[in-house]
């Protein structure tokens, strides 16, 4: 038995043309964005707060110059280390990217276990006084962000390991190295404002 | 329960479909909309006329609940919800950019949400007076530490911003990156560069409300560190966070509605925009106005919403009225179908003009912080956005549900909805110009504000009908009782139209050619070939 062909629904003829990428670029990119306002009403509030005070910086806490230039210096290596990781991807070295992918992750973890230091070191407790917890606030959101940071940086290596970022592909390694540049930068701004400036 | 009907119960807890979870956004956020408008009536019931006790001593706590519950676990979700769900398909996309994270940020919605509730049920985030965030003073620190109950309010809206930052993000590279061959930007739908233009404003303001909360988590376990001036803090902190994060987001929740509502007029009226240069102009405007609502920071200390300055209102008012002039050039000149989505733009205009002669009035005789202010958002922050989430979820219903919904019970929604926040506003407007005060749970004796106070009451109840009408329909549709939808219903012209109802998981068998903002349009007259 036959039966009537129904006419084919219309259809849009189908595009060529490569699909854009850079997804995971353009996010961080926006993310970074997000996070920029998130650093400058923190540090707006520092400002704010130490304009309501003449004892600023108060007497029991010892700034340690040593240790926050350190922190500063960590994440500038990694900041070192993620380029490296990202030039091994376009040249298509995938070991040589995983390796500075752990190395820069590395460094994240040194520079959260520092800042923990510092502030034991310091003597800054929240509690205390608007100092404490203030320099909390962007000690908690600068670890936070490195934190991110090395999630990223691990994520990327062992899709680096798996062949999906490479030369073809190496959106998501660049990514991650805005966003650890933005991390660097951000805990550079923080060091400035209060090592620095107080 | 078989094999398959469990695997597909467990595919909604899992998916990463943008289409599965836009309708899980959308009907939580509905859920959570009878919460609010429940607390709504209860609230207003109390004020409806002297002596009446409902609420009683929770009025301050339950005022609270049902601003924060309305505006965050309804308006914002509902827009997500539409957005990710109809803005890939409008773009030609097979999926969203993230759609992991999208998933991710549903379900801190939802966590956020029941978070949110339990917190005001163990009892008042920052105590007994404290109005949260319908109040720009922070909450009042307490010795020894913050109770059970503030703690889990700062940690449900730090999952609920965090979920608007991922959800917005997510949005944002979809349009930017993922748009079909041809689809530029120029020649994207009004929703999908609303959604933008929205995302990237949410991307900017949330974070600062994100930093405000971490302080005030800090603040409330310090006994007021940070914002209690006799500790060395200062509340300014606060109330500058909370200002500068709040008021580009009560103009960001209305950039949507205006996306939908170009797409809904120009899809029922056959025809392209007289000119989409205008709109598209607008819509990047107003999420720059939304910004320059920043202006007046020496009034942070006092309210959230307040009258604009005349000179941004006209300039706002003017944007609206270019989007109002141009729809209506294009209805003139098309051939128009009669659709209920197109009296719910029609109410969103009368609401928008209704709030923006009040704002007129209010510049006049100089009404800050009163009554008035609840008016507003009962009219332009919330009534008319809200308004357009539901002709949005009755336009694209073919998409959302693979049925139409109900044409008549959407006229009846629309009547309710409509009248209900007509009314409510006009009695808080008229109550603001009597000097009566916000957020008060008892008239002072002596004071005539009655019969305000039981038209507002009267509006109150009509948008808890109008919402329990809209659900119904809804759960009407889910449950395959309404109307199958055929693939373009309306001879639409954007390429929603252009995927099957409901769309299949991979939503196009084909990636489109896009030559015109209209390629479906295209398409019927011949022009794509």
């Amino acid at each position: 038995m036959t039966t009537a062909t129904a006419p084919a629904p219309a259809a849009l003829p189908s595009a060529g043309g490569e699909r854009p990428r850079n997804l995971i670029a353009t996010g961080v990119a926006l993310t970074c964005a997000g996070a920029t306002m998130l650093f400058g009403a923190l540090l707006a509030a520092y400002v704010e707060l130490r304009s309501h005070t003449n004892e600023w910086v108060p007497e029991d806490v010892e700034l340690d110059n040593y240790l926050g230039n350190m922190l500063v210096i960590t994440m500038l290596l990694g900041s070192l280390t993620v380029a490296w990781s990202v030039s091994a991807v376009k040249r298509g070295e995938g070991r040589q990217a995983a390796a500075a992918l752990t190395i820069t992750a590395g460094f994240g973890l040194a520079f959260i276990n520092l800042l923990s230091y510092t502030a034991a070191r310091v003597h800054i407790s929240p509690e205390d006084h608007a100092y404490g917890a203030i320099v909390g606030a962007l000690a908690i959101a600068l670890g936070i962000v490195v934190i991110a940071a090395i999630g990223l940086a691990l994520l990327t290596m062992f899709r680096v390991r798996g062949s999906q970022v490479g030369p073809d592909n190496p959106d998501q390694a660049r990514a991650t190295a805005w966003l650890w540049h933005f991390a660097t930068v951000a805990s550079i701004i923080v060091w400035y404002a209060v090592i620095v400036r107080k | 329960m078989t094999d398959t009907a469990r695997t597909a119960n467990t595919g909604w807890l899992t998916t990463a479909d943008h289409k599965r979870v836009g309708l899980l956004y959308l009907l939580f956020s509905l859920l959570f909309l009878l919460v609010g408008g429940a607390l709504g009536v209860a609230l207003k019931a109390e004020l409806a006329t002297d002596g009446v006790q409902i609420v009683g001593d929770n009025f301050s706590r339950l005022f609270s609940e049902h601003a924060t519950v309305s505006v965050f676990l309804f308006l914002a979700p509902a827009w997500v919800g539409l957005a990710s769900y109809i803005v890939p398909l409008q773009i030609g996309a097979a999926r969203v950019a993230f759609p992991r994270a999208l998933a991710f940020s549903l379900w801190l919605f939802v966590g956020g949400g029941g978070l949110l509730l339990v917190s005001y049920m163990v009892g008042s985030p920052g105590g007994t007076r404290s109005l949260g965030l319908t109040s720009a003073a922070p909450l009042v620190a307490r010795r020894g530490g913050a109770n059970d109950a503030t703690d889990l309010w700062i940690l449900a809206l730090m999952l609920l911003s965090l979920a608007a930052v991922i959800a917005a993000a997510t949005l944002a590279v979809t349009v930017l990156r993922l748009r079909v061959p041809g689809l530029t930007l120029r020649r994207a739908p009004m929703f999908s560069t609303a959604t933008l233009v929205t995302s990237l404003g949410i991307l900017l303001a949330t974070p600062v409300f994100l930093a405000g909360l971490l302080m005030l988590f800090l603040d409330q376990h310090t006994g007021g560190r940070l914002f209690l001036p006799s500790t060395g803090g200062a509340p300014a902190v606060w109330q500058h966070t909370l200002w500068l994060f709040g008021r580009p987001e009560v103009f960001l929740l209305s950039l949507p509605a205006i996306g939908a509502a170009c797409d809904i007029v120009a899809t029922h009226a056959r025809r392209g925009f007289l000119d989409d240069r205008p709109l598209q102009a607008a819509i990047g405007l107003f999420g720059i106005l939304a910004f320059g609502a920043w202006w007046l920071p020496d009034n942070a200390a006092r309210a959230l919403v307040l009258p604009n300055p005349p000179v941004l209102n006209a300039v706002l008012g003017g944007v609206i009225g270019i989007v109002v002039l141009v729809l209506l050039g294009t209805v003139v000149k098309g051939r128009v179908k009669a659709h209920v989505s197109l009296l719910f733009v029609v109410g969103w205009i009368l609401l928008l003009a209704l709030a923006a002669a009040n704002g007129i009035i209010a510049a006049l005789v100089g009404v800050e912080g009163r009554a008035w202010t609840e008016g507003f958002l009962h009219t332009a922050v919330f009534g008319a956005p809200t308004l357009l989430v539901a002709g949005a979820v009755y336009h694209w219903a073919p998409k959302l549900f693979g049925r139409h919904l109900h044409q008549a019970t959407g006229g009846a929604v629309f009547l309710l909805l409509f009248g209900g926040f007509a009314l409510l506003g006009l009695g808080d407007f008229l109550l603001g110009y009597n000097d009566a005060p916000a957020r008060l749970a008892d008239y002072p004796p002596g004071e005539d504000w009655g019969t305000f106070a039981t038209l507002a009451t009267i509006g109150g109840v009509l948008l808890a009908l109008g919402a329990v009408l809209l659900v119904a329909d809804i759960v009407r549709a889910l449950a395959g009782k309404a109307r199958a939808a055929e693939e373009d219903p309306y001879e639409g012209l954007t390429l929603e139209w252009a995927a099957a109802s409901p769309p299949p998981p991979h939503n196009f068998d084909a990636i489109p050619e896009v030559r015109s903002p209209y390629p479906v349009l295209d398409l019927r007259t011949g022009a794509a070939k």
